[in-house]
């Protein structure tokens, strides 16, 4: 399959002089990870607004809406053509550890993200994944209280280059949450200040649970028709690891 | 004369349906438990990977469960005990369809190694092919042994000594006295 065949056409776009609070405003209204920032000059790649910069911006302790998209975005993003074998494009992603890649023929006619990517796979191709979710789950994920702010917890997430944040249950053999980019995301185009608001009330709601022995499939699976990026895999004893999308498309490429 | 042996069979006393088929799910509940006894060496020595009902719930239950993550993580946080209930379960359901049998055939002296070794063979080739299991493609030949014994077994202990699932009870001293009348 084919890049062209798996992007958004219907791409979002940001100003470079627009402040980040609205820009991620627009994000959410959208419901997508990222917005293309036009060229500085005619003939240079496009720039590309993440998520993740947004993050970035809430864990420094800034407030995104005195912030201006020009300060934070990534100048010529890491592209891809429409003809490019989705293959290619997923190992551009790995490579760079970015989860989006703007699709450009002359201009920029799409973004393609590591979700088109995995939803477009088949499930031919993701039967592959023969492991378990044990071999290819992070261990070392960030675990957080639910009272620690949203602030707090996006710039312990951008010091470790995490997407996602366990929350501890607030009562033992309680089913413990999760915050990803996209919950703060949230918080920063509400317009709500990150420095106050508490982590418990942000909790992920399209997020589920796995054990450690299930397999990778299933959890690509589910990933796709679930749209979780994240999967809080636990056992007896608590919180085993975190499997992110990003973790499933780096194993079914190698 | 017809007649005659007809009112005498109906006057010996039988066990009922509904008590036969409590008996089955105890019987078939135990056998399950018995075969869980000897999974847990084949197991432990490797011979066997993945047992079935541990199949279903790694490779099939997430898909059903994504949706609600309560559900899902109980599954993962309580499996092992999951996965042993499902089994005895089966088991159980096995052992109430084993006194739907016909009598003649469950007094048969191979009932036991029959119906477990059917029961192995309904599974792979029906219940596993649907639920388009792994254990259906990737099976090694030593654990396709070790399942077709672990069924054999339940079989086994199921069937019993068969007397428990006959329809006619035995009266107690009945043939003895018999016996010792012919004297």
């Amino acid at each position: 399959m084919r890049v062209a065949e798996a992007m958004t056409r219907d791409f979002l776009t940001a100003r470079a002089e627009e402040d980040l609070g609205e820009a991620a405003r627009r994000m959410v209204e959208r419901w997508v990870g990222s917005a293309i920032v036009e060229a500085d000059s005619p003939g240079s790649a496009p720039g590309i607004l993440t998520e993740r910069d947004v993050v970035e911006v809430v864990g420094a302790g800034n407030d995104p809406r005195r912030t201006r998209v020009a300060d934070h975005f990534t100048p010529e993003a890491t592209s891809a053509a429409p003809d490019w074998p989705l293959e290619r494009a997923a190992e551009a992603m790995h490579r760079g550890g970015v989860r989006h890649l703007v699709v450009t023929h002359g201009d920029p006619v799409g973004v393609v993200s590591i979700v088109d990517i995995m939803r477009s796979w088949t499930s031919e191709r993701r039967r592959h994944l023969t492991v378990q979710i044990r071999e290819a789950m992070r261990r070392d994920f960030l675990e957080v209280e639910g009272t620690e702010t949203v602030g707090e917890a996006a710039r312990q997430m951008v010091e470790r280059g995490l997407g996602a944040a366990v929350v501890a249950a607030a009562k033992p053999k309680s089913p413990p949450g999760l915050v990803t980019d996209r919950e703060i995301l949230v918080v920063a185009a509400a317009g709500r200040d990150p420095g106050t608001e508490q982590v418990a009330d942000h909790l992920s709601k399209r997020m589920t649970f796995s054990a450690p022995d299930w397999s990778l499939k299933q959890a690509a699976d589910a990933m796709t028709k679930g749209g979780f990026h994240h999967i809080a895999v636990v056992d007896r004893n608590g919180t085993a690891g975190v499997i992110s999308i990003s973790d499933v498309v780096g194993r079914l490429l190698a | 004369m017809t007649v005659v042996r007809r009112v005498r069979r109906a006057a010996l006393p039988t066990v009922g349906e509904g008590q036969r088929l409590l008996a089955g799910v105890g019987r078939g509940t135990l056998a399950a438990m018995t075969m869980t006894a000897l999974r847990q060496v084949t197991t432990g020595l490797g011979l066997v990977d993945q047992t079935p009902p541990d199949a279903i719930l790694k490779q099939r239950a997430f898909g059903v469960v994504v949706r609600t993550p309560r559900l899902a993580f109980f599954l993962a946080t309580r499996q092992v005990a999951l996965v042993e209930l499902a089994h005895w379960f089966y088991g159980a359901v096995g052992g109430a369809a084993f006194t739907r049998l016909p009598l003649s055939m469950r007094r048969h002296k191979w009932v036991g190694f029959g119906y477990g070794l059917a029961t192995w063979i309904g599974f792979e080739l029906s219940v596993a092919p649907v639920l388009g299991l792994d254990q259906a493609r990737r099976i090694r030949p030593i654990e396709r042994l070790m399942f077709a014994v672990d069924h054999v077994l339940y079989g086994v202990v199921l069937a019993g000594d068969r007397d428990w699932a006959g329809a006619e009870r035995r009266l107690p001293g009945r043939r003895r006295r018999t016996r010792l009348a012919r004297r």
